[in-house]
């Protein structure tokens, strides 16, 4: 076991954090810029569609029973290779068997997958947080901060978030040891972060507006 | 029975100097055992991968998971991370054939530079003398697998 001083500690702590304030400072959590309309995430996975992301993407829509569809769709074709199938408390598509090695669940997983993926995305799409919910969990975020002391109350979301990239692995590492943690809760700076992104919630592949909007299933 | 923590240790080169990225290991707690491990992932300078066990009771016969967490830790890069897979590989009690279960992806998530995505499960039991491991990959990790994490089930009592 590696034992470090605390003068080394102390010094490893500092390099990380003139690293995370120069990099918390310059690159603050947006989507990452998509290169062009060809090349993003969007437009990628709707490159090829699947005959029932054909059918529902006809309209450029996909509504509340065409997403319980997508679900009977990848279920049925998960459970025809025996796989158990979950959806986990975010709406993500578990899959659980002995019956594979690893790399066989993964391809037998993304072979499902890639026949209603397109429609789970787009549903996402249409779900996304608007500006106004962005602003306020960035607001909860910084608020959260402050109250740990990380912050000044009216700090910005740039200056909240450099605060939580120079303290988080250190605090991290003391919770985890702690008896703190035996409860599965996060520590209290990683807990501000869960809150945001819950707030936040799932956010839509980059791209993926434009792409849909110039989609042609014809 | 309890569960013994790997170590594995990290180190890496920064501008700042030579840094430990981790030191895994068990933590003992009142009512419960915790036990993590931390690896190197893909992605940017300090990404991580850690597999944190919770053992239902210190007490318990059988070895009892109550949580088990998969977790992939950005390291130097913030941004929207997509693709996010996360897979648990495990033993069940009185069975020597591994079992699976893989977290897919759908949609991202906005993440800061140090922060993390991770995946939870409430696991059970598993086989002792097995070990219980984690692995994860997304778009920041560059899509490649974390290697895997593990703790192992041993007997201590």
């Amino acid at each position: 076991m590696i034992v470090w001083t605390a003068r080394e500690r102390l010094a490893q702590a500092f390099g990380l954090a003139v690293f995370a304030v120069a990099l918390a400072g310059c690159q603050p959590a947006e989507p990452l810029a998509a290169p062009s309309l060809e090349e993003s995430a969007g437009a990628l996975l709707l490159r090829e569609l699947s005959d029932v992301e054909r059918e529902v993407l006809a309209d450029r829509f996909v509504s509340a029973s065409e997403h319980e569809k997508s679900e009977v769709v990848v279920r049925q074709c998960l459970e025809g290779y025996e796989l158990e199938v979950s959806i986990e408390p975010d709406g993500r598509i578990s899959v659980e068997t002995s019956d594979f090695d690893e790399a066989e669940v993964e391809r037998l997983f993304n072979e499902c997958w890639v026949e209603v993926d397109a429609i789970r995305e787009v549903w996402r799409l249409q779900n996304q947080p608007s500006p106004e919910q962005i602003a306020h969990a960035e607001r909860g975020f910084v608020d959260c901060v402050a109250d740990l002391g990380y912050v000044n109350t009216g700090a910005s979301f740039g200056e909240a978030s450099a605060a939580y990239s120079q303290n988080v692995l250190q605090v991290r590492e003391e919770w985890d040891t702690s008896t703190k943690a035996e409860n599965g809760t996060p520590n209290p700076l990683d807990a501000c972060f869960l809150a945001y992104t819950e707030a936040v919630g799932v956010l839509p592949l980059p791209g993926l507006a434009e792409a849909l909007a110039a989609l042609n299933v014809s | 029975m309890r569960l013994r923590g790997a170590r594995i240790s990290a180190v890496a080169i920064a501008l700042a100097g030579v840094m430990a990225l981790t030191t895994g290991g068990a933590a003992s707690a009142h009512n419960y055992d915790t036990y993590f491990t931390h690896v190197s992932a893909p992605g940017s300078l300090f990404a991580t991968h850690t597999v944190i066990i919770k053992t239902t009771s210190k007490t318990t016969y059988v070895t009892n998971i109550w949580r088990a967490e998969s977790k992939y830790t950005v390291g130097m890069q913030a941004g929207n991370m997509c693709k996010r897979y996360h897979q648990f590989r495990y033993v069940l009690p009185r069975e020597s054939v591994k079992r699976t279960k893989l977290t897919g992806p759908e949609g991202c998530g906005p993440m800061l530079v140090n922060s993390i995505d991770y995946d939870y499960w409430y696991a059970g039991g598993v086989s002792t003398g097995s070990s219980f491991c984690t692995r994860s990959k997304n778009s920041l990790s560059g899509n490649e697998w974390s290697e895997w994490a593990c703790v192992t089930a041993t007997h201590s009592h």
